[in-house]
């Protein structure tokens, strides 16, 4: 008689958390409380992660060749982690690399994702970077057959600014899980870039914590295309007063793909800035999720954020499904979102047959308009182009 | 050169174009004023092959060749240009890349070369400076943000730089200013010849002022009840559409 693959799954995750450490122990006690996440939880009701890891999945199994990274053009340093173990070379001066355990920050300490992946991380990676970093950090995350836990802490020191790539590839049926925390000093800049794609059998869970202190910056652009499952989960606390946070994400499916971007931005000191934009694009039986809240305490007066979020269905059984949210505690603020959701503009596209494109060539410019002004202004040109790039080319084999 | 007989639109399940015959050969240019409703509009887009504009008797022909099999892009590929009533804005699409990329896939469809990212950015410059845009125009997003006038003028330039062999041009002078005008006139009388024809569709005469039409057709309800030369549509000017409307 088979048994449900996530009874397996659980049983084995605690069998092996017998072995574990005191300190990830405990980790792996925080995600037992609410196990594998469900869409009985209001925060993943439209993913359903338990439902899709029903399926065992086998071990973790090492691949042969690794194809340079589509990155590989802007230079990076290079950190690559394999199934969840990180390999890298010679780090640039003011990067400093090592493997430690640490307790989650106040922002992943109740997240049983966060949790999961804090127990069982091959490698716990701590990143420290301090001065201005001109070359790009890339964190290469390529997942096999099997299921990989990952961790990375990163912190930058006051002043201290990088561009850092998360690139999450895979093939075949695999749950690949991370946590993420950054924590940014004061004055410090971040540019965050974030490319997403699990193929049509992986499973990607991806979650990050940006703690921002005094005037601190980051710019955030994530480009999804989902999988059989994938979350791209970021939170972001404005601690220090004058912090500004740009979050720009795109989702872009087709098949039966599910893609989910899920934020909340924390503004707790006053005087600080959020600027969010979402665009989905969803074709044939693919969905699309995204789910941003801006909180603001009392104490956070001064407070402008601004969230828009849009999505273009391009087939009738594609689905979008957006929640934006707004709470808020302080009465002097400016916070605003907008959502939409449509399809392609029939006289936009007849106008532009009558111009001499075909109708796939006038869709495909219109979707690429309408997911390119994510990219509008990456800090990064290189990485602006490369973006871009792999929306053509999702176009080209859509 | 557009050839159109005994042609029959619907849309909607509703006839609109009951029965027009017009025969427009190369080298002349022909006006066509009609009351609103009469069936102007969708004359023009069913000759551009819009979805939803249902021939259901008739046919159309470009230099004796039947157009009405055609999607709306081979149409263009064949040289037919419609400039439209109510221009589209297209957010995000940069204008030069937009009309770079229609005027290589009609080359491409033509088994033409394509035109190098330098001679095209050299044509366009100059002839943006003919119909009044500027650089900075060229560089927003497709007529987003533009004037109605502006959208006008970014339909001569498209009109200018693909050099279509027949232009049916859809009101285009409602909402233009004397100047504009002016353009419009200058713009289809520098592409005037022999090879070439225009159809233009109008609400009142002062466009011909500029554009000196060689015959002139009245459309009403769904047909041409009149045709006649330049000074037809004076004597429309003077007498109104109303003696028309009763056919």
């Amino acid at each position: 008689m088979s048994r449900p693959a996530l009874t397996a799954m659980e049983t084995a995750l605690a069998k092996r958390a017998g072995g574990l450490s005191r300190e990830r122990a405990k980790f792996f006690e925080a995600f037992a409380q609410s196990g594998v996440p469900h869409r009985r939880m209001e925060a993943w009701k439209w993913t359903d992660l338990r439902a899709v890891l029903r399926d065992d999945l086998a071990g973790a199994a090492d691949n042969d060749v690794i194809a340079p990274s589509v990155f590989a053009n802007v230079g990076p340093f290079e950190i690559t982690v394999m199934n969840g173990v990180a390999a890298w070379g010679a780090a640039p001066i003011g990067v400093a690399l090592a493997r430690a355990d640490a307790p989650l920050s106040a922002l992943a300490a109740d997240h049983p994702l966060a949790n999961l992946a804090a127990a069982f991380a091959d490698d716990a990676l701590s990143i420290g970077i301090s001065g201005a970093i001109a070359q790009p950090i890339l964190i290469r995350r390529i997942a096999g057959a099997g299921i990989t836990q990952q961790r990375a802490v990163v912190t930058l020191a006051p002043g201290a600014e990088a561009t850092i790539i998360e690139s999450f590839d895979g093939a075949g049926a695999f749950f690949s899980n991370s946590v993420t925390e950054y924590r940014l000093g004061e004055g410090a800049m971040l540019a965050r870039v974030i490319a997403q794609n699990a193929g049509d059998a992986g499973i990607e869970t991806a979650f990050s914590t940006v703690t921002l202190a005094k005037g601190a910056v980051i710019d955030q652009t994530a480009l999804a295309f989902g999988g059989k499952a994938a979350r791209l989960e970021t939170r972001i606390a404005h601690d220090g007063a004058g912090a500004h946070a740009s979050l720009k994400s795109a989702i872009a499916t087709t098949g039966a793909r599910h893609a989910d971007v899920t934020s909340l931005v924390r503004h707790d000191a006053a005087g600080c800035e959020t600027r969010q934009l979402h665009r989905s694009a969803v074709k044939d039986r693919s969905r699309g999720v995204f789910q941003g809240k801006f909180f603001v305490a009392r104490s956070a007066q001064k407070t402008d954020a601004l969230m828009r979020a849009s999505a273009l269905l391009l087939s009738d059984q594609a689905e979008a499904n957006h929640k934006p949210e707004l709470e808020i505690y302080a009465d002097d603020v400016k916070c605003a979102h907008g959502s939409t959701a449509g399809a392609l503009d029939p006289n936009a596209i007849f106008y532009m047959r009558q111009r001499g494109l075909s109708e796939h060539e006038a869709r495909a410019l219109l979707i690429e308009a309408f997911l390119g002004e994510v990219f509008d202004g990456v800090i990064h040109a290189g990485l602006e182009h490369i973006l871009r790039g792999r929306v053509t080319r999702w176009l080209e084999g859509a | 050169m557009l050839a159109i007989g005994n042609l029959h639109v619907a849309v909607g399940g509703h006839e609109i174009i009951r029965g027009l015959t017009l025969a427009v050969p190369a080298g002349e240019v022909h006006a066509i004023m009609g009351p609103n409703g009469s069936g102007k509009s969708t004359l023009s887009y069913a000759v551009a092959g819009r979805e939803n504009y249902e021939v259901t008797a008739g046919s159309v022909t470009l230099e004796g060749e039947s157009i009405l099999g055609l999607d709306p892009s081979a149409r263009a590929a064949k040289g037919l240009f419609l400039s439209f009533q109510h221009p589209m804005e297209i957010p995000g699409v940069a204008t030069m890349n937009f009309i770079r990329t229609a005027l290589n896939a009609q080359k491409k469809a033509r088994g033409e070369a394509e035109v190098s990212a330098a001679d095209f950015l050299k044509a366009i410059r100059a002839k943006a400076k003919i119909v009044g845009l500027s650089d900075e125009k060229l560089k927003r997003p497709f007529n987003v943000g533009f004037s109605g006038g502006e959208k006008k003028r970014m339909e001569m330039l498209q009109m200018a730089i693909f050099e279509p062999r027949f232009a049916i041009m859809d009101e285009t002078d409602s909402g233009l200013d004397i100047d504009a005008l002016k353009m419009v006139g200058d713009v289809v009388n520098s592409l005037r010849g022999p090879k070439r024809g225009f159809l233009v569709i109008t609400h009142y005469q002062r466009l011909l002022d500029y554009i000196r039409p060689d015959r002139v057709h009245v459309l009403s309800k769904g047909r041409i009840v009149k045709s006649g030369g330049a000074e037809l549509a004076l004597e429309l000017e003077k007498s109104g559409y109303e003696q028309f409307e009763a056919a």
